[in-house]
């Protein structure tokens, strides 16, 4: 396709921090250097491959739904009241969990368990999606459907763990794709298939010029309720995706498990931010995000730190980083 | 995200009513001056939809159960959603300033941490109060200096603060253990203020209702009002100094930051205790009712008297759902569903009386794109 | 960098911050800050610390040994207490701890014990969990050849479960209730977390007994427990419940754990419903301090002997990595204590809680 939109690339890549000088886009970068550096040399279990398999495994489930929601967040725009937000993506992982171990649990077949499974995960994404496109804030809507689908997961569930077993799960769990476990090979593909699909397609640069100005994509000719929408039904697919990866993870559905991992997943797509050169939530920061908090739990695990200031860790972090930023560009940007 | 979202136009601020996505806080002057208003219904009808839902579960439930329109439940009902409603205008007045507020929930507990362990410690109400307050304000001057002073988002300053703010309560309380308070010791002047009354109307809901009335007046009567709805709503707007609009910013923060504070003060005392990530449950039920009050105002605007729709339409129909014995597995999408037909009732209504058949939106996203190659 | 040590300073740490700010007040004011009449409460949380010193002397040495452990959570004084006793114990013994506790998210469990496995330790704890659930990750650690050893649930991988005896604490509980209320009635119950082994055991047994028990019967709908904001959000549903079911349609509230029957008992209390008995377990002070009141509700709860279980785990795995494996039972059972308002104040001095 040689569609030229009348929004220029230009606009689409500018730098929306203009006096932040070119290094500041590597701090980010630079501070995951650093703190696996002292990860790796405080301790000798920190590279062994075993860790390492380990640790991006855990990251796997995080970085999935977290594109999800990272698309969302480039279509939608960045400005969080208003913007792109997806809320249910927890929720809609729990339920995709749930649907696929008690479809499998009556006796489906594993494949079309996670069909059925992804299908009701899509279909809370199209309700997400028709009540942006209606106008509905994304906030609400997804809040809402955050509500429903917890709801739904308990009402499918009877709230009690639903065991999830079977060669295809156990394979979903322990198994290697060339060498990678199943779920790091999803994680890779998705990233793959969802990263290209942004920035080598037609729909994916345009999702991005709707996402930062809507009103330049609205006279170029682009309709921006299609690329929304487009973008809660990927956010609550790949959400799906994520949750059926949780599920064979800890081999069984548990009830009220959106709620444990929403705040997760919102941090590694936000946190992209972080790494991104034009500090703008981004596919590829998304991935370094969701293994940057996988190895930061890890090595305090290693390093014997509590517990207790991981999530402190996370937070200074981020704000550390977007400090810098803000600071460094403040002489020139106003 | 743009480090400086909170200060320039947000470029989605369109003033094209038709594509904007709903009930954004669109500025008021662009709104009247870009399109005359022919239908008083669109401007009318949408924003009863909230009051006329919240009547709506009213009589519902006192058709369904006798005890629901009691004065005894429905006082009831009112004393357990103080907190969230001290919560709740807490989150307007964020809102109001152009900003949200994820903390809220830690600048509760962090609250109720201090003020309970103050009441263990022994010390008098009123300083337990205070600490608790000062815990509480130490959040919202954080956010601030984030927000206002950094530049850092809204959003993500409050998401950061809420990741170190868990940490500092478990490292406060080595890893979230409650602190309980014996009834016996607790002294009348803290325990009243969860669980005593005056007049025969609770306590929590005599703080909520005045904190309400003083609010209100503060936004919609004021000059340090005005001036916050127009820094929230068009920040380039050049009538007011920069410098005046950062204290405004962070006015807003803190007035957040110590009205949840007061809340897990208020918690603490109702529960003779202080139990760990208590706030969180506030954080989305505020935004929630924030939003739902929102709907209420002609443009989109965060209101006290809204959000206190909002607030008594989840309260009300969490106590109806309990009376009429409807099991929890279902209260969730009974809620979520109540929630999504508010919001999309409110728009749809401002879109017929434009677009009779088919909204404008939907029809938009079923017409071919009229992008050319 | 150092193995933390959280609960033992941290409610301290808390008070001295309190401390320095109300001394700052004092100047300014002048004036007394504390209360003058009140007997000061004892530090809340300090009950970790005195761990009972009931184990034999000839328990072997942990000297260069690492024990890794990973709690599910430590929001509750059961894990909280077992958690901090354990680490105590390792490193009285002479051993050196690393310790994970998942904030009660089932993800992070797992994580936690494949993030213990990296580092080959000489045994692995595990706080609370399921088998299920942890399955897969504590057959990575039998295959990394790493002793397993659990603490109130059971696994085929596990040398050794130190528990309570779930089944006899759910069954004397429910006994307990259907005696006291004269063998009918009406029991509203808080749906546990089916997900928590000892939860489900106890409310299995609570069915077990009732069906000898038929003309009492569990009311419809279960209320909803929460793992955050419990007390608040109990007490909420049970001001409701307490509506819907006017004098004589609730005789008791059960839970598997305390802390939503102190919100559930205040809520009794103060609508004066006092035909309504409440009865919970795990023994939290804040419980404790409800059942000493004759006023309240509130009537019995079960201790677990927290100190002792974490204490007796360690010195298992001591016992083991000495070849002592002899000395080792698949499942140290622990005798519940049972409490209620005529033994409270005699059971807490005895145990110290």
């Amino acid at each position: 396709m040689s569609t030229t939109t009348a929004v220029p690339e230009a606009r689409i890549l500018k730098p929306l921090r203009r006096g932040a000088p070119r290094w500041l886009a590597w701090a980010g970068y630079g501070a995951v250097v650093l703190v696996v550096l002292i990860f790796a040399v405080s301790s000798s279990a920190f590279l062994t491959p075993g860790n390492i398999s380990a640790t991006l495994n855990q990251a796997a489930v995080f970085a999935v739904a977290g594109f999800g929601l990272a698309v969302v967040i480039i279509t939608g725009g960045d400005d969080v009241v208003n913007g792109g937000i997806d809320l249910s993506v927890g929720a809609v992982a729990g339920l995709a969990g749930t649907v696929a171990a008690v479809a499998a649990g009556t006796g489906m077949q594993p494949p079309s368990a996670i069909a059925l499974a992804l299908l009701m995960s899509v279909a809370a994404g199209i309700i997400n999606g028709s009540a942006v496109a209606i106008g509905l804030r994304p906030l609400l809507a997804t809040l809402a459907m955050m509500g429903i689908a917890g709801s739904l997961n308990l009402v499918i569930s009877g709230n009690v763990k639903v065991p999830l077993t079977g060669t295809t799960f156990e394979w979903l769990r322990d198994g290697r794709v060339a060498g990678l476990p199943v779920a790091v090979a999803v994680m890779l593909l998705a990233f793959a298939v969802v990263g290209l699909a942004m920035t080598r397609t037609t729909w994916g640069i345009r999702s991005y010029a709707v996402g930062q100005n809507p009103t330049a994509a609205r006279v170029a000719g682009l309709n921006p309720v299609r690329y929304v929408f487009v973008s809660y039904i990927i956010s609550a697919a790949l959400a799906g995706v994520a949750g059926i990866l949780l599920a064979s993870r800890l081999s069984s559905a548990v009830p009220g498990l959106g709620d444990q991992i929403l705040l997760d997943i919102v941090l590694v797509a936000f946190m992209s931010v972080v790494f991104s050169r034009r500090l703008v939530v981004s596919l590829g920061g998304t991935l370094v995000a969701a293994l940057f908090v996988a190895a930061l739990t890890n090595g305090f695990t290693l390093l014997g730190v509590a517990s207790q200031w991981v999530g402190a860790a996370k937070g200074v972090l981020i704000l550390v980083v977007l400090a810098v930023v803000a600071v460094r560009g403040r002489g020139t940007a106003r | 995200m743009t480090t400086d979202t909170q200060h320039t136009t947000n470029p989605r601020d369109d003033n094209s009513p038709d594509t904007s996505p709903g009930s954004r806080t669109t500025p008021p002057t662009s709104r009247i001056s870009g399109e005359p208003r022919r239908f008083r219904a669109d401007v009318v009808l949408p924003r009863l939809i909230a009051p006329v839902v919240l009547a709506g579960i009213l009589l519902a439930f006192s058709a369904l159960s006798p005890v629901f329109f009691s004065s005894d439940n429905l006082l009831g009902v009112l004393n357990q959603a103080a907190i969230l409603a001290l919560v709740a205008i807490g989150m307007t007045v964020v809102v109001r300033a152009g900003g949200i507020d994820l903390s809220i929930g830690v600048a509760l507990d962090l609250a109720a941490l201090a003020a309970a362990a103050a009441i263990a410690g022994g010390y008098r109400p009123w300083v337990a109060l205070t600490i608790g307050l000062a815990f509480g304000l130490t959040v919202g001057l954080v956010n601030a200096a984030l927000i206002v002073l950094l530049r850092i988002p809204s959003f993500m300053a409050t998401l950061s603060v809420w990741f170190i703010g868990t940490s500092v309560q478990q490292l406060l309380t080595g890893g979230g253990a409650p602190i309980y308070l014996q009834k016996s010791q607790v002294p009348d002047g803290f325990a009243l203020w969860g669980n005593g009354a005056v007049l025969g109307i609770p306590i929590p809901l005599v703080f909520a209702v005045l904190v309400a009335a003083v609010v209100y007046l503060g936004l919609d009567r004021t000059r340090w009002g005005r001036e916050l709805t127009a820094t929230g709503e068009q920040r380039t707007a050049s009538r007011i100094s920069g410098k005046r609009v950062s204290w405004l910013a962070v006015s807003a923060y803190l007035l957040g930051a110590a009205l949840a504070a007061l809340g897990g003060v208020v918690l603490a005392s109702r529960t003779y205790a202080f139990i760990p990530a208590s706030g969180q449950l506030y954080v989305m039920d505020a935004i929630g009712a924030v939003f739902i009050g929102a709907t209420l105002s002609r443009f989109g605007r965060a209101s006290v008297p809204g959000t206190l729709v909002g607030v008594l339409i989840f309260a009300l129909l969490a106590n109806g759902m309990n009376l009429i014995g409807l099991s929890f597995f279902w209260q969730g999408l009974a809620r979520g569903v109540a929630l999504l037909v508010v919001l999309l009732l409110a728009i749809l209504l401002t879109r017929t009386t434009r677009v009779p058949v088919i909204p404008p939106a939907l029809r938009r996203l079923l017409a071919p794109s009229t992008a050319r190659s | 960098m150092k193995n933390s040590r959280p609960a033992v300073q941290a409610t301290p740490l808390a008070l001295k911050l309190l401390a320095s700010s109300a001394a700052l007040g004092l100047l300014v004011t002048g004036c007394s800050l504390k209360e003058p009449s009140s007997t000061t409460t004892p530090a809340p949380a300090a009950s970790g610390a005195a761990a009972e010193q009931i184990s034999p002397t000839d328990i072997p040495s942990l000297e260069g040994k690492t024990v890794g452990i990973a709690a599910k959570d430590i929001v509750h004084d059961f894990s909280r207490v077992v958690y901090d006793t354990v680490q105590a114990r390792v490193e009285e013994l002479g051993g050196e701890v690393i310790a994970t506790q998942a904030e009660a998210k089932e993800n992070k469990h797992v994580s936690d014990v494949e993030n213990l496995i990296a580092q080959e330790p000489d045994a692995i704890i595990v706080i609370l969990g399921d088998a299920t659930t942890l399955g897969p990750a504590l057959e990575k650690v039998n295959e990394a050849g790493i002793p397993l050893f659990t603490i109130d649930f059971q696994s085929e991988y596990s040398t050794n479960n130190v528990t309570s005896d779930n089944w006899v604490i759910g069954s004397t509980v429910a006994r307990t209730i259907a005696e006291n209320i004269g063998g009918e009635g009406q029991i509203l119950v808080f749906n546990g977390f089916p997900g928590v082994a000892p939860c489900r055991i106890r409310y299995s047994e609570l069915e077990v007994v009732l069906e000898d028990y038929p003309k009492i019967e569990l009311i419809e709908p279960e209320l909803q427990d929460k793992y955050e904001g419990t007390v608040e959000d109990a007490k909420q549903q049970i001001n409701d419940a307490l509506r819907r079911l006017p004098e004589g349609e609730i005789d008791a509230v059960w839970s598997c754990w305390d802390i939503p029957q102190i919100g559930a008992a205040q809520a009794i209390d103060a609508a004066g419903r006092d035909e309504i008995k409440v009865y919970g377990v795990d023994a939290e002070p804040g419980a404790l301090d409800m059942i000493a009141d004759p006023e309240s509700s509130f009537t019995a709860t079960v201790a677990q002997q927290t100190t002792v279980m974490g204490t007796r785990s360690a010195d298992n795995v001591a016992l083991f990595l000495s070849g002592a494996e002899d000395e080792v039972p698949t499942t140290s059972y622990l005798e519940p204590v049972f409490i209620d308002k005529d033994n409270v104040t005699e059971v807490r001095s005895e145990l110290g809680i």
